[in-house]
């Protein structure tokens, strides 16, 4: 494999008694559209925020691009885009005055952070709604203007956390198109979610982690098998409840 | 830096007018209020000149002031969102460009500008003189600048809470606490004055570090004039209130005292 873009050894993270992360170990090529699958608490936003210099690991390196995101935050997140699962924005801006805020926080000069605010609006579907206020914006809207505050410095490394969550399938659709076109460019996506569909057909690389470790990575095939991913997914991490026995009053079959 | 995001705070306030009829009166009224509040508090100030009790009192008003700042930002936290630190955590910023870019973007607003004018009425009030005077508009400079990054120090270390449902409600019940300690405050300070249990030397200790705080700078400067010296040390020990509650409030004219 060429030199991976996000290198992740022996990372650790602990909330009081309770191991989040428990020794993750990860390459993603540069150039991969690649998913971290797992179950709700499985550890995906603990890794990610390590990853994007938001939460500082307790033990662990990792790597973009050749930099270490904790020796030098700063430069990592110069080249790295970040949409978190709940984006905190400034609310008060439009979306075309949050996009041009976004790009000129990011050294780009105003004339040029407001050419790209202007195309990524247009791309994103935004472009009618630019002069509202986001904080008047729905939570596919909300996604999408996170996503171009991510983008408007042309990152080389996107980061997203469960970017369609409460997204429509039209908002869903303009993400996923624009994601492609971003990796068809060479760089590099890692995002988690749970829907196994997404990532069956937008990733090429996948990780499933569960209970801060990664069970299996690899290319989308060699994680699938001859399965679907959502029954690899499961045969994998397992099913947590037999619920057959203890709701027995449930249905109305029952008396 | 700093320019970019005292624009961005600009904004950010100019953008209020365009919210929600709600917001808008909440903005509006909030301005209302601060023009009310530097108007008020300048009068004041200024009309405490040639009074006994002037240092007392001024002392009084500018610790308020300080205790504002400390506990609205809690209770109207999310209402600036320049003050919540994850606003600003994905972009790559330098640490010391951005500290000072914040600091100027929590003066740039209505009740910054109001602490400032209002408390500019100790120039009228308490300063004697052109030294008096000038001594007077960098204490007031002080004082916000202390506030400011006092209530900035509060918003920002206690940012994940206060995001919170549980931290909300919290502080929605602050007011409970500090009912109490102000009931407190009047019940218990009076009668011990009165039974000579607490006197001016009972906070001996605790002024040693209140000194120390940035609002005390000028009272500190104050000391190192040889005691007997009359004009410039009188100057600036009448035209600086030091944050030393304590001693305004048990009725001790100990911050009048040359010291």
């Amino acid at each position: 494999m060429a030199e991976p873009a996000i290198a992740v050894h022996a990372l650790h993270k602990s909330f009081g008694t309770k191991e989040a992360v428990a020794g993750i170990d990860l390459e993603i090529a540069a150039g991969s559209l690649a998913g971290l699958v797992g179950p709700n608490g499985a550890g995906k936003t603990t890794t990610l925020s390590m990853m994007t210099g938001l939460l500082r690991p307790d033990s662990g390196q990792i790597l973009i691009n050749r930099l270490d995101v904790w020796a030098d935050p700063r430069a990592v997140k110069a080249i790295i885009g970040v949409v978190p699962a709940e984006a905190r924005l400034f609310d008060r801006l439009s979306g075309e005055e949050l996009l041009e805020y976004a790009g000129r926080l990011h050294s780009l000069p105003a004339s040029e952070a407001r050419s790209r605010a202007a195309q990524l609006l247009d791309v994103l579907d935004l472009a009618d709604d630019a002069r509202r206020l986001v904080a008047d914006y729905s939570t596919g809207m909300r996604k999408k203007v996170a996503l171009g505050c991510a983008l408007i410095h042309n990152p080389a490394v996107l980061f997203l956390d469960e970017p369609l969550e409460g997204v429509d399938p039209v908002s869903g659709d303009v993400i996923r198109r624009l994601l492609t076109r971003f990796v068809g460019s060479g760089s590099t996506v890692l995002f988690s979610s749970h829907v196994m569909e997404l990532v069956e057909q937008v990733c090429d690389h996948v990780s499933i982690i569960d209970k801060g470790r990664i069970v299996v990575t690899g290319t989308v095939d060699e994680v699938r098998g001859r399965k679907t991913l959502q029954q690899a997914f499961i045969d994998r991490v397992g099913s947590r409840a037999t619920d057959r026995e203890v709701l027995s009053w449930l249905g109305s079959s029952s008396s | 830096m700093a320019r970019l995001l005292v624009q961005l705070k600009l904004r950010l306030l100019r953008n209020a007018l365009r919210s929600s009829a709600g917001a808008k009166f909440a903005f509006i009224a909030s301005t209302v209020a601060a023009g009310l509040v530097a108007a008020g508090t300048f009068a004041i100030l200024a009309l405490l000149r040639g009074q006994s009790a002037s240092v007392d009192l001024t002392t009084v008003i500018f610790t308020l002031f300080a205790f504002g700042w400390l506990i609205l930002p809690i209770v109207a936290f999310g209402l600036d969102s320049t003050l919540d630190p994850a606003t600003l955590a994905l972009y790559p910023l330098r640490a010391q460009p951005l500290a000072v870019g914040l600091l100027a973007a929590s003066a740039a607003g209505a009740w910054p500008l109001a602490n400032v004018v209002g408390l500019l009425g100790v120039t009228v009030g308490l300063a004697r003189g052109l030294t008096g005077l000038v001594i007077a508009v960098v204490a007031v400079a002080l004082e916000v600048l202390f506030c400011i990054t006092l209530a900035r120090f509060v918003t920002a270390s206690m940012a994940r809470l206060l995001r919170s449902r549980r931290g909300k409600d919290l502080a929605a019940f602050l007011v409970i606490p500090i009912f109490v300690l102000y009931e407190a405050f009047i019940q218990v300070v009076p009668r011990l004055t009165a039974s000579g249990k607490l006197t001016a030397a009972s906070f001996d200790g605790i002024d040693t570090w209140l000194r120390w705080l940035p609002p005390a700078w000028p009272r500190m400067r104050s000391r190192t004039h040889r005691p007997g010296t009359p004009a410039p040390r009188c100057c600036a020990l009448r035209c600086w209130p030091p944050l030393s509650p304590c001693s305004a409030c048990c009725g001790s004219p100990r911050c009048a005292v040359p010291w």
